[in-house]
């Protein structure tokens, strides 16, 4: 037995396996890991882009507190992921379930059409919704018309702006949340499925037993990255309303987005970036923990 | 067959992009390498233009270049809306600033406060200063010293479809009552009475100063002191106000406020926007009878407001003079031609130079320019304040528009974000 040793072989393959991940690690470093090293670096500065960084120490993070602006708009970032990530996923495993009892033909064409949205920039996402949320002339208004409504403001509305954008991100994002749910879900072996109607389960039955539970994995990637998104969301809402009418839609990101670039205030803009980072870090981990405990209680 | 055909299909697709893609990059490479021999210096210059403006600054820029042996100019197009927000701050952090930019009212103050713009005194003549328009050149001018050249001045009106107008038995408002009036008329289920910006931008407080204005309001008085709560500033919000509390203006709106497709396509019966639709309105929607009036005044006191951009050079650029011998030479020397054409044929707009509008009379009388030209007079330029007195203003005017917040708690707030960054 010769320990410590490992063979020729063992070593190539560690070697080749590390060579090919490289390139990824490396963009991975340069766009993703340094950046936000430097995020941290300058959130103890003043800088204005143009005249030397002054450093201020925890200054930008003193202001933060007290910044009520910063809090409102967390507050409605926490509002935009309370309200979108239980939709998305119920949604997503909803149409996932359904869509795996569809056989061939059908469901390649129902998966396609899902998946359309999703192909489509967010740009282009966000005129186009512009265009059925538009109150006197567009799509949407003319249907509730029809069916006696009065015209809704949508976008306009300071009460309804934020579930209008919510809206599009479901658009957008479904199909491939529910592409997910679907593979997962067509690794379960049939056999299970047979197993259980024989001994008289229903379709409720199946899915809350077998079905939901084989498919945590793919459920807690969901759950957590659909989280992170809903923190990031940004370009619809510059598209759309710009924060509007009156801050309604004045998410975390597109604050931070103000101060930096319109205010001209990296250094506070970085300090918020930080913020924002961490407290997803607290909330993915605390999700991943909350999600694996139950699994042991089995 | 099906792989390779598949397979074939991936690499046309892949190949015409880059082809598209290596096109400009070896033109771009072989501009350059003609430029860099023998010392000559290169002058990089980023506009936004399109269309007959963007015409316009390649034949100059051509021009020049072949006049001048030792210059070149590199003209770049970026996209508008990257160029007022992150893309000049950014170029400056990476020392790669143009060395010739344009400002604006809601760039300029911020840019020269912190010293990104070089001090272009030194080359205007004693004629020059005399022949910009007063107030133009106020506008490009912090302390005495001046960091612009002014190149156009762009005012805004009251549009309106005639025909629509003509049905509804309304005659183009003048007061404030008449605009309200008539916007109250003319607001169908399909159509609004009259169209206002909706964003929190730059834009709509350049829509909103000369409400500001007219009704007797202004965010500094003369001492400096802030008087953004004045009573009249409390006017102007509850008029301002009303016309997206009550419907009568959108809340959301597809295309931009400036477009005048609004009325063009008939979505609109009115429509606050400036010289630089008078082309589109004539081109676009010719079947579409459009006029213009001033803006309707409370007191028979109609003003406007005149915006535009201005040619700044770049603080840290180490050709300031050659810079400035290019702008000059176009907008600012003897001979019009050039600044002619740039307000009259490349787009329209005022010139910032009295020659330029004597010397062109046939063209600001025509059209829709003659309406222009006839409340040009009434025009105050646009005020460039510091970035936080306009964050203040633009959550202001939202809070009235759509935040259900009254005027007197509007201003209030207001003055307190001001003098509070103003205290710093």
């Amino acid at each position: 037995m010769k320990k410590g040793n490992i063979s020729k072989r063992k070593r190539r393959e560690y070697l080749v396996a590390y060579a090919f991940i490289l390139p990824d690690l490396i963009g991975l470093a340069v766009f993703v890991v340094i950046p936000i090293i430097y995020a941290f670096y300058i959130s103890f500065f003043e800088w204005d882009f143009i005249n030397e960084k002054v450093f201020v120490g925890a200054a930008n993070y003193i202001r933060m507190w007290k910044d009520a602006g910063w809090w409102n708009a967390m507050l409605r970032t926490l509002k935009l992921t309370a309200l979108y990530v239980p939709s998305l996923f119920c949604l997503s495993l909803f149409f996932a379930v359904l869509i795996s009892t569809v056989k061939s033909k059908m469901g390649s064409f129902i998966k396609t059409s899902f998946l359309m949205p999703f192909a489509i920039t967010s740009v282009i996402a966000s005129t186009l919704w512009m265009f059925l949320y538009n109150e006197k002339r567009g799509y949407l208004n003319a249907v509730l018309k029809s069916l006696g409504f009065a015209n809704q403001k949508f976008l306009g509305s300071n009460k309804q702006a934020l579930v209008c954008v919510i809206v599009v991100l479901l658009w957008i994002n479904l199909g491939y949340n529910m592409i997910l749910f679907l593979s997962a879900i067509k690794d379960i072996p049939e056999s299970y499925h047979e197993a259980a109607t024989i001994d008289g389960a229903n379709r409720w039955h199946i899915f809350r037993y077998i079905t939901f539970p084989l498919i945590r994995q793919t459920s807690i990637f969901i759950l957590v990255t659909t989280t992170i998104a809903s923190f990031q969301v940004l370009d619809l809402i510059m598209v759309m309303t710009k924060g509007g009418p009156a801050k309604a839609t004045e998410v975390g990101a597109l604050y931070i987005y103000d101060r930096s670039f319109n205010m001209m205030e990296m250094g506070y803009g970085s300090a918020l970036s930080v913020f924002l980072f961490l407290s997803l870090l607290v909330f993915s981990f605390v999700q991943m923990r909350a999600t694996s405990e139950k699994e042991e209680r089995i | 067959m099906k792989k390779i055909t598949a397979l074939l299909m991936v690499l046309v697709l892949v190949f015409s992009f880059s082809a598209c893609g290596n096109k400009t990059a070896q033109e771009d490479a072989s501009e350059k390498t003609e430029k860099n021999d023998n010392d000559t210096k290169v002058i990089k210059f980023w506009s936004f233009h399109a269309g007959g403006e963007a015409e316009f600054l390649e034949n100059v820029v051509k021009e020049y270049n072949a006049s001048h042996e030792d210059v070149q100019i590199e003209h770049t197009v970026v996209n508008q809306s990257d160029y007022t927000t992150t893309l000049i701050p950014t170029a400056y952090a990476n020392g790669e600033a143009p060395d010739i930019l344009y400002v604006e009212p809601a760039t300029f103050t911020k840019y020269a406060e912190k010293g990104m713009l070089a001090d272009l005194s030194s080359y205007y003549t004693e004629e020059l200063k005399a022949d910009i328009l007063p107030s133009a050149l106020d506008a490009a001018a912090i302390e005495g010293k001046i960091y612009a050249l002014p190149i156009e001045m762009e005012t805004l009106g009251l549009f309106y479809n005639i025909d629509m107008l003509k049905e509804a038995g309304i005659n183009p408002p003048s007061t404030w009552d008449e605009l309200y009036e008539a916007a109250k008329k003319l607001t169908t289920d399909d159509v609004y009475g009259l169209v206002l910006p909706v964003e929190e931008t730059a834009y709509t407080l350049f829509n909103w100063w000369p409400f500001m204005w007219m009704a007797g309001a202004d965010v500094f008085a003369e001492d400096g002191s802030c008087m953004v709560d004045s009573k009249e500033m409390i006017t102007a919000l509850d008029y301002w106000g009303k016309f997206y509390q009550e419907g009568l203006s959108p809340s959301s709106l597809q295309i931009g406020p400036w477009d005048i497709g609004n009325v063009g396509t008939g979505t609109a019966a009115m429509q606050v926007s400036g010289t630089y639709v008078i082309n589109a309105a004539e081109n676009d929607y010719p079947d579409v009878n459009i006029g213009v009036v001033p803006l309707p005044s409370p007191n028979n006191n109609s003003m406007t407001v005149a915006g535009g951009q201005k040619l700044a050079i770049n603080a840290e650029s180490e050709y300031k003079d050659e810079a400035a011998d290019f702008i000059f030479s176009l907008y600012g020397s003897d001979d019009i031609t050039k600044a002619s054409e740039w307000t009259t044929e490349a787009k329209f707009a005022y010139p910032a130079r009295q020659s330029v509008i004597d010397n062109n009379k046939d063209i600001f009388e025509s059209g829709l320019r003659a309406a222009f030209t006839d409340f040009y007079p009434t025009a105050i330029p646009e005020p460039s304040y510091p970035a936080e007195v306009t964050d203040a203003m633009g959550k202001m005017l939202q809070n009235v528009m759509f935040g259900g917040v009254s005027s007197e708690d509007a201003v209030k707030e207001a003055k307190q974000a001001i003098e509070s960054a103003m205290d710093k």
